[in-house]
């Protein structure tokens, strides 16, 4: 039997009808239509739907059912950008060319987006680390290392001349 | 919506313990807890698993909590999950192989979610967090409306994907007892990949030396039985001895030869697990005898 549930997805509430089944990764695309959200494996062993919940922890939509973050917060690669300004990370993935297929890439940047708020200077082996279960079939890993370390840069230089005014 | 023929239930989410402990009771084998779900939603999406009734534990705080009571033990609730486990204050340096087995395993994302009580519920022979446990005593606290029980990590791996639980019973808590002062512990995990890939040989050990003599030593392996074990005879065979390279050898040699009992899949043969679990105790012990430069 569906339930009524809110859910907060890009700071917008959305009241709807939901199975106990069905999955976040499920209700965001379908019911939602937050296509960003990627369905590799469907399993939690790719990250391409990787979302953020409350605020900065990034889970697998696909292995976490929706009635289980009832009136979380949930964001989302449509929910990045701010007005027509991209975030420092889908600048940075455009700039170093870390897109190919395009496939992993929201997944890709949400776990890059988690990753900065609990380390905003992460080494190579701290982004491989802790991007471990984001899997790009392009391989293209090299240039979505390098985005992660650009875009980590230019949020510090960009808190920097905020902090000094 | 895509559900297609993927099992459905009905949706319970009590405010309290005493409420989900009711609806286990009511509905046994028909129900089923959900802390994390990483490794209950594949199973449910896969079709292995019917129920009708999934209780979920979200609501109830009490389960949430992680915290080191004043005798020093870690008592990490079933709701915890397994990230806020390694990163708590304290775990990597009081429980370095715990800390290092949840690193080694899944992913952010799904450590994110998954919790250390639902890794050993699921109870898959290579469990990376079997060893660890079972180097540090640990036991687990088991509720239900008949009350309540404490069992040995030992006692709790019964079985492939078997545990000790009754249809009715929930793991509340796992407690973890502060390792003797001055002891060495550690746990290294042969897999292929560093992600996700699931342990063909995990090791862990625990080694408490007074004036360079073995006063007590854990060893426990994942991976080469039914379940998480201890190498009882190569622990024998230290204790009261110096870690000398010939006393490491011989243990490595017993652990490999009599306390486990590997098979051949997919991921190794069992010959490779053997040598394997011979690799890695040695090199646990050598580590605890401060020799960790002659574990390449």
């Amino acid at each position: 039997m569906k339930r009524i549930i809110t859910l907060n997805v890009n700071g917008v509430d959305y009241t709807f009808g939901a199975e106990p089944n069905a999955t976040l990764a499920d209700v965001l695309r379908e019911e939602l239509r937050f296509t960003g959200v990627k369905k590799g494996c469907d399993d939690g062993e790719c990250g391409a739907c990787s979302v953020l919940l409350d605020g900065c922890k990034v889970i697998p939509s696909c292995t976490t059912l929706a009635v289980e973050v009832e009136g979380h917060k949930i964001l989302t690669i449509e929910g990045l950008k701010k007005g027509d300004q991209l975030h420092p990370l889908q600048q940075a993935f455009v700039d170093c060319f870390a897109v190919q297929c395009g496939f992993c890439t929201p997944g890709m940047i949400m776990c890059a987006c988690a990753l900065l708020a609990e380390n905003d200077d992460p080494t190579e082996a701290e982004i491989r680390d802790y991007m471990r279960g984001n899997i790009c079939r392009c391989t293209g890993y090299g240039k979505i290392i390098q985005a992660v370390q650009e875009a980590a840069r230019n949020i510090r230089t960009a808190k920097e001349a905020v902090e000094n005014g | 919506m895509a559900l297609g023929t993927r099992t459905n239930f009905e949706y319970h989410a009590p405010e309290t313990l005493a409420g989900a402990l009711d609806l286990l009771s009511e509905y046994r084998e028909d129900a089923r807890p959900i802390a994390g779900g990483t490794d209950l939603i594949p199973k449910i999406k896969s079709g292995i698993l019917e129920f009708s009734h999934l209780v979920s534990l979200k609501n109830i705080d009490e389960l949430k909590r992680i915290y080191i009571s004043e005798d020093g033990e870690l008592h990490v609730g079933c709701c915890a999950t397994l990230r806020e486990t390694e990163n708590f204050p304290g775990v990597r340096e009081t429980w370095p192989a715990l800390a290092a087995a949840i690193h080694s395993m899944a992913n952010t994302q799904v450590k994110n979610r998954g919790t250390l009580s639902g890794n050993i519920c699921n109870a898959v022979p290579s469990c990376e967090n079997g060893p660890n446990l079972l180097v540090y005593d640990a036991s687990v606290v088991i509720k239900s409306i008949r009350g309540e029980r404490i069992v040995p990590v030992e006692a709790f791996f019964v079985g492939i994907l078997k545990t000790c639980l009754e249809p009715d019973e929930l793991l509340t808590e796992i407690i973890i007892p502060r390792p003797a002062e001055g002891s060495f512990s550690i746990y290294y995990k042969y897999a292929l990949r560093k992600a996700l890939d699931l342990a063909m040989v995990g090791v862990a050990a625990n080694v408490l030396l007074e004036k360079g003599v073995v006063k007590d030593a854990k060893i426990a392996l994942g991976a080469v039985a039914i379940v998480p074990k201890r190498a009882s005879n190569a622990e024998k065979s230290l204790i009261g001895k110096e870690l000398t390279d010939d006393v490491i050898l011989e243990a490595a040699r017993i652990a490999s030869e009599e306390d486990c009992r590997p098979i051949t899949d997919i991921r190794a043969t069992a010959e490779y697990r053997r040598e394997m679990v011979r690799i890695y105790v040695r090199n646990a012990l050598r580590a605890a005898a401060g020799r960790e430069g002659d574990c390449k």
